[in-house]
């Protein structure tokens, strides 16, 4: 499935998602108030030990979305050693972690289709302006129905690639996989000619 | 109409497949994702409006939480992180590569598409990006600056391929580098 989902079902997720995005933006504000890293560090304790209320599972799955910021921590936390700074370099790494959980949290355990709902609601003036709203819900359903297939296809010339040389590939699969997408978009487009009655 | 509307969507999935892709191996050994010249290639293949209609489809699934970012990075959290500067920068970055490419017709897709991924893809980007991360953690811009020339090596890397990719595609199929027609 393509989306950030939290491995089971939690009672988060029968929230409405206004409410979840609401309280997300006003701590998130609320965050940049707090200079005590004391503070930060306890509220971020409670955003991990409120995950942990719905199991094991989800806490292990949630810190594992904290993975990709442990560059930006080391290269903080090295900085303020180097600086003599440590407390303030502790305060910026609390709050990146502290406002990314809260965001992942909402992001998890609210439907998809919720958030776009909101997201609609908020562009919705644009509909007095000339963009075609439902050329930008085909591109979307497009999107979400090709990025599998083109996934697939990539590892696919990823093992030809590795069968016939015996190396793993690198730059060398991206070409191929271009034209593959230029193909797909031909028969795409046409079948959407023949097929659909999108307005132009 | 609906070929523009297919590949915005395709190249959108192109760049998503690109960064959940493992990391490429260079020959020096130092891996690289490659979603970020994904977002350069939108630019110098499809051209400037429709390369950055395609990064912004992607950046807005991204944020409705899809894991599409490398390394499986997703949902509003990417918003709040050091990231967020190059994240918004990308639509951006790829109409100037786009502009750039179909602008100097005249010289070989080679060098306008590096010139376009080389301004665009890096110097373009760079701009919000240590915007970004001078915000969020909370760094004078020189300071955020001297972070993100970490990034530097590897995007030049990707500008290079980007083009050579450009290039080689113009020269297989003409008529699928639609920034050049």
């Amino acid at each position: 499935m393509l989306a950030l989902r939290y491995p089971k079902q939690t009672w988060l997720e029968k929230m409405p998602a206004g409410l979840k995005m609401a309280l997300l933006a006003i701590a998130t504000s609320g965050i940049f108030f707090i200079d005590s890293t004391t503070i930060m560090f306890l509220l971020f304790v409670a955003t991990i030990s409120f995950q942990f209320l719905f199991g094991w599972q989800i806490l292990k799955f949630s810190l594992g979305l904290l993975n990709p910021l442990l560059p930006f921590v080391a290269i903080i936390a090295f900085w303020h050693l180097f600086t003599g700074d440590l407390s303030q370099g502790l305060s910026i790494i609390l709050r990146l972690l502290l406002i990314v959980s809260l965001a992942n949290i909402v992001t998890c355990s609210t439907n998809m289709g919720e958030i776009s709902e909101i997201i609609e609601k908020i562009l919705s003036p644009l509909r007095f302006t000339k963009i075609n709203i439902q050329a930008v819900s085909l591109c979307v359903i497009i999107f979400i129905r090709f990025t599998p297939i083109v996934l697939e296809r990539h590892k696919i010339l990823h093992l030809a690639y590795k069968c016939r040389s015996g190396k793993r590939p690198s730059w060398q699969i991206i070409l191929p996989l271009i034209l593959t997408v230029m193909d797909d978009a031909d028969h795409v487009a046409q079948s959407l000619r023949s097929r659909s009655n999108l307005k132009v | 109409m609906e070929k523009k509307i297919v590949l915005v969507s395709l190249f959108a999935a192109l760049i998503a497949v690109l960064g959940l892709a493992p990391k490429m191996m260079l020959a020096s050994g130092v891996p690289i994702t490659a979603q970020s010249m994904g977002i350069m290639l939108c630019g110098t293949v499809l051209g400037a409006k429709r390369g950055a209609l395609a990064v912004l489809l992607f950046i807005t699934l991204t944020a409705l939480g899809l894991p599409l970012l490398s390394g499986g990075r997703g949902g509003l959290g990417v918003f709040a992180s050091p990231s967020v500067g190059f994240i918004v920068g990308f639509p951006l970055a790829a109409f100037v590569a786009g502009w750039i490419t179909s602008k100097l017709k005249l010289i070989n897709v080679f060098y306008s598409s590096l010139l376009g991924a080389v301004i665009g893809g890096i110097l373009i980007l760079y701009i919000p990006g240590i915007v970004g991360m001078s915000i969020i953690l909370d760094k004078s811009i020189s300071e955020a600056a001297l972070i993100a020339l970490i990034y530097l090596p590897g995007d030049c890397i990707k500008a290079f391929l980007c083009a050579m990719l450009t290039h080689t595609l113009f020269k297989l199929r003409p008529e699928n580098v639609l920034s050049r027609i």
